[in-house]
């Protein structure tokens, strides 16, 4: 029989299924009281100061006047009236779906290139001995591109390098277009990136290219005297404000050295729902082996048809967030070091499926997840040096041209990273989800697993269009 | 207006038949040609001629769910048509794609002596797809019925692309072994 015959056939199957398929719309999603299940937040702050110490020490005491702000034209939040439930029910909503799936569709052609640079930062940033790790990579990468915009010559082509592009003019595109897939504001889903710039009054910028930063980066401008109490406050207030407050015990230790020339600060706020929501009723008290010991953790259980991707060192099980991409969560094989997890190779491709690829299947998943918190700060310095970006380390060498001409000694000082992800079972009220149950493609099933994450795993927040928008390893659960 | 009185109209030889049923189902009928043909003005033609046929049908045929009645003619017109751009240049369309799909389920050979009936066939996909899980049959319907895109797919179902296409790879599968396992040597 041909193809062609079978497609013909099928035309008179039953008439009353047939119009059904096309009513069918699946209702999972409850009522949205507590919709959080995912909120993560990150932030950088990369500094570019003059290379003399003792200079800024000097200048402390010059005048501290007010900060200059010129702020950042963001796209509108989308049905700010509606509460989620409404929003998720309301034409709204499908006009804001589509269009964002365009936009996703434009970042997602660019991933490929960025996988090169998702794996390295990963490899670097996640390994530790005992506490958790988290990092943003979309959030590292989008700072280091503003770097790479104020930087010229052999110090911006090491970060162009860093970041797998291969010229200045794919990596404004790959921004935008970064940008475009990952912003969203909604009700329902919250995925909201920012860029700052902190300036100093002393110094005369380039402003071609404080006017690209502020229109292709969406980058505010924060003008006034590093050093000085009124522009760290300023720092504080716009980081917490970017970052929903969940990175404060960070955030108030942040000062701007008063020899700061350029100080710039990226952020990401993100939070979604699960598709499918874990029921509360369902979560139980159960030992997390960690690195440092057993623990009690809040454990979440579902049991569900998924994709699994299994190799001879991990295995891996992806969850979809409403509206946005999907957390995969990996559990070493008993044996494999969870650190080494964050040098697999196979890491990205576990979140790509491909129909070609036999380590993909769809078993009867019995999953348990625990609820965790996990925050941590990074010294970017070393890590990117090990990545190649070397001159912009070196006042000697680092050529930061684009960004002011009135010191030829700039180069790059600091470069600390922290993120925080946070996740449960929320967004379900006991009796409300009931009617919720368990999916019914789960019945079936050719094969099924068990999947507990009760001792240390991995874990990659990805996107609608596959960035990796954050990482960690969960290595103990207070 | 409701389906009843629509199927009147046709049975009365009332010509405001076609304007109601070109309301209600327009849009339908235009989605299903429209994901086979790709093609704008192809698929005005074969709409404006699913009313013809429908017409055409009404009496003798007196369709208790007209919706799929009409898509069931568009779906067949919107066919024939494929069929014969292909023959003349086209190709390597996304409905290629579903036609390649249904593939996995089919030996794709011209059956010389065919021991079985369609109406055999049609039942037995019929038994096969009524004793799969609700949410597996409408993705299936979905995919194979409309040609619906599988990012439509999982819009509709709240999931992603992956998943569908997961799911569709399943169905086909088993589908295949149950027609072989039941004596079809499709």
């Amino acid at each position: 029989m041909k193809k062609e015959e079978l497609f013909e056939a099928l035309e008179d199957v039953n008439a009353n299924d047939v119009r059904k398929a096309k009513e069918y719309k699946r209702h999972k999603t409850p009522v949205w009281v507590k919709w959080t299940a995912v909120a993560a937040c990150a932030a950088l702050l990369v500094g570019a100061i003059v290379g003399i110490p003792a200079l800024g020490k000097r200048n402390r005491k010059q005048t501290e006047g007010s900060v200059k702000t010129v702020s950042a034209a963001y796209p509108a939040p989308v049905a700010v009236n509606l509460s989620a439930q409404d929003f998720v029910e309301s034409d709204e909503h499908w006009n804001w779906w589509n269009a964002y799936r365009t936009k996703v569709k434009a970042s997602e052609d660019l991933q490929n290139g960025i996988d090169g640079y998702y794996a390295a930062i990963m490899r670097e940033v996640l390994p530790a001995e005992e506490e958790n790790t988290v990092c943003s990579p979309i959030n590292i990468y989008i700072a280091f591109a503003m770097l790479a915009e104020v930087s010229d010559g052999n110090t911006r082509q090491q970060v162009l390098d860093m970041l797998g592009a291969p010229d200045i003019d794919t990596l404004r595109s790959n921004v935008s277009a970064l940008w475009e897939g990952n912003y969203a504001d909604t009700p329902v889903f919250k995925s909201l990136l920012a860029n700052s710039l902190w300036l100093n009054a002393k110094y005369q910028y380039n402003d071609e290219t404080l006017a690209r930063l502020s229109e292709q980066y969406y980058a505010s401008s924060f003008l006034g005297t590093p050093g000085s109490p009124e522009m760290d406050e300023a720092l504080q207030e716009w980081t917490d404000k970017h970052t929903g407050g969940l990175l404060h015990e960070y955030v108030k230790e942040m000062k701007l050295d008063p020899a700061t020339v350029l100080e710039i600060v990226s952020t990401i706020y993100y939070k979604a729902q699960w598709t499918e929501l874990f029921l509360p009723g369902n979560t139980t008290q159960e030992v997390f082996h960690g690195t440092t010991g057993d623990t009690t953790a809040d454990m979440m259980h579902r049991t569900d048809t998924l994709g699994v991707y299994r190799t001879d060192t991990f295995t891996s099980v992806g969850l979809n967030l409403f509206d946005s991409g999907s957390m995969y969560f990996f559990l070493p094989k008993e044996g494999v070091d969870v650190n080494a997890l964050a040098a697999d190779p196979e890491l990205l491709a576990a979140t790509k499926y491909s129909e070609d690829n036999e380590k993909w299947s769809s078993p009867l998943v019995r999953l348990s997840v625990p609820k965790f918190k996990a925050s941590s700060r990074t010294d970017l310095l070393e890590i990117i040096r090990s990545l190649g970006l070397t001159d912009a380390l070196d006042p000697a060498l680092a050529d930061f041209t684009p960004l002011t001409t009135d010191r030829d000694d700039l180069y790059l000082s600091a470069a600390e990273h922290a993120a925080t992800v946070e996740i449960d079972e929320q967004g379900v009220t006991g009796a409300a989800y009931t009617a919720l149950a368990v999916a019914e493609g789960a019945s079936e099933p050719d094969e099924e697993i068990d999947f507990v994450l009760d001792r240390p795993f991995l874990f990659l927040i990805t996107g609608r269009d596959d960035s990796v928008l954050f990482s960690g390893i969960i290595r103990n659960i207070d | 207006m409701d389906d009843e009185m629509i199927v009147r109209l046709y049975w009365d030889r009332n010509e405001t038949a076609i304007s109601e049923s070109s309301k209600k189902y327009g849009a339908y009928c235009t989605a299903i040609a429209d994901h086979i043909l790709l093609n704008r003005s192809d698929t005005e033609e074969c709409v404006n001629d699913t009313w013809l046929h429908a017409w055409n049908a009404m009496p003798p045929h007196m369709p208790s769910v007209l919706s799929v009645f009409l898509g069931k003619i568009t779906r067949n017109l919107a066919f024939d048509r494929f069929r014969k751009l292909r023959r003349e240049k086209r190709g390597g369309s996304s409905f290629d794609v579903v036609l390649d799909e249904l593939a996995e389920c089919v030996s794709g050979s011209d059956d010389t002596e065919r021991r079985w009936e369609e109406k055999e066939l049609i039942d037995e996909i019929n038994r096969f797809l009524s004793h799969l899980p609700k949410e597996q049959r409408y993705m299936f319907l979905l995919r194979y019925w409309y040609a619906d895109p599988v990012s439509d797919i999982a819009e509709r179902f709240q999931t992603s692309a992956n998943n569908v296409s997961v799911t569709l790879s399943r169905v086909r599968q088993r589908l295949k072994r149950h027609l072989i396992e039941r004596g079809f040597d499709v």
